[in-house]
């Protein structure tokens, strides 16, 4: 049987029926999942934000801690330095007078040193003078004295040369 | 301007035959296309008495039936694949169901009708969009005979749509309505709603009534005229051309073109509907 095609028949009953059958399975299929989904994504969004503020939050309070670590360890430095300065100008100090109190004791020594060599050496050098003046006495003026008449006279020249000198 | 198109041999030659082939059972078709006499009529059957359907459509029966399950398959494959990070297809269907889920999300004064108004509109536009599709499409369709027996129509007929059929919409159309009012008398209480009837003052009273009436009827009969119609139009424009080339171009555009717009026309009607009755 054929009939025109514009018609209201009981056809409609039975497409009411497939729409809310189609409804029943699309939300179950479709949209319940795919709201829930959005709602997870957003849900997971949130978190990540919230975790990312919580790190930024943590990263903070480690530079504040950080800071105030590094404020301490540049006055500990510097304290450091500054002691390490004062013990190396005492060392220096300490070395110095040693230095310096050696170098004296070793150029006293040495000038004593010098003082003996030179009394020696003058000591020597006057035994020689009177042993070779008095030679040379002896022979120039060939007179026979007594040992220690010579010894005498020769003295008394010798103190004539030194006040002359 | 040149278009740097190039085809490679095979493509050449299988170009070739096709359109070869085309040509020549467009000529030996071209005496043969008869009128089409059976434009505008529909195969019905009666249901015997003790039932209350009277007589049915078949041909829009057996059409929904189909949609129904191409689109439960399409969802069940959209659950059985979902993923956080979507897949292409996912995407896809994700995209159109948040853009209707944003259209509703808009509309809707009411918070808790968001979800229900979602449901229902988006299974309308789902529905009513692949029905679109299917319809018109040119040159086959099922009819009966005048002894009365089945027979399949070649080049006289388009095929059928449910959305073609006036039985569709208008049961979605006043389907629509209840729920609009339905949901109204559940925000704001039936005293309230009923009020709505005589604002701004008891004379517009007729006037509201008759304007609740013809929402259904203009909601239908757009929707109807427009996939019914274009049918029509494919059908005497391929008759015309004796379906040389034309046809596939006009199912594309009545088929998706108008479709897909009628579908949303019909979705975005009754998301605006049910949001005027909620309106407080």
């Amino acid at each position: 049987m054929s009939g025109s095609f514009v018609n209201f028949n009981g056809t409609s009953i039975l497409q009411l029926m497939s729409f809310f059958i189609l409804m029943y399975f699309l939300i179950k299929f479709l949209y319940k999942p795919f709201l829930n989904i959005l709602d997870k994504r957003s849900e997971e969004i949130k978190s990540q934000y919230e975790k990312a503020d919580e790190a930024r939050k943590e990263a903070e309070k480690f530079r504040e801690k950080v800071k105030v670590e590094m404020e301490r360890l540049s006055e500990r430095t510097d304290q450091m330095y500054e002691e390490a300065k004062a013990r190396v100008e005492a060392y220096e100090k300490a070395e110095r007078t040693r230095i310096q109190t050696e170098v004296e004791s070793i150029m006293k020594r040495a000038r004593r040193e010098i003082e003996e060599e030179r009394s020696k050496a003058e000591e020597s050098l006057k035994a020689n003078v009177i042993t070779l003046a008095i030679a040379l006495a002896s022979r120039i003026i060939q007179k026979d004295l007594d040992e220690k008449s010579k010894r005498e006279f020769l003295m008394d020249q010798l103190s004539k040369v030194r006040d002359m000198r | 301007m040149k278009i740097p198109v190039k085809f490679s041999k095979g493509e050449k030659i299988f170009l070739g035959i096709f359109f070869a082939a085309y040509a020549g059972v467009a000529v030996w078709n071209f005496g043969k296309v008869e009128f089409p006499s059976g434009i505008a009529h529909v195969w019905q059957i009666k249901v015997p008495l003790p039932s209350i359907l009277g007589t049915l459509n078949p041909m829009t029966i057996i059409m929904t039936a189909l949609l129904l399950v191409i689109l439960i398959y399409l969802a069940f494959d959209f659950k059985r694949h979902l993923k956080k990070i979507p897949s292409r297809k996912q995407s896809a269907i994700e995209l159109v169901l948040s853009f209707m889920y944003d259209l509703v999300k808009d509309v809707t004064p009411a918070e808790e009708f968001v979800r229900p108004v979602f449901y229902i509109a988006t299974t309308l536009f789902l529905f009513i969009l692949f029905s679109n599709i299917l319809g018109g499409i040119p040159g086959i369709g099922i009819g009966v005979s005048p002894n009365g027996s089945l027979k399949l129509n070649l080049f006289t007929d388009t095929w059928h749509s449910p959305t073609g059929d006036l039985n569709t919409n208008v049961t979605y159309a006043i389907m629509v309505l209840f729920i609009s009012h339905i949901f109204a008398i559940k925000l704001k209480g039936l005293k309230e709603w009923a009020k709505g009837f005589i604002s701004p003052n008891p004379i517009m009273l007729p006037m509201n009534i008759i304007g609740e009436f013809a929402k259904p009827i203009s909601h239908s009969l757009r929707l109807f005229g427009n996939i019914a119609g274009g049918g029509i139009m494919v059908l005497m424009l391929s008759y015309l051309v004796k379906y040389t080339f034309v046809p596939v171009i006009l199912w594309g555009f009545f088929g998706f073109f108008v479709g897909t717009i009628q579908a949303f026309v019909f979705s975005i009607l009754a998301i605006a509907y049910i949001g005027i009755q909620l309106e407080q």
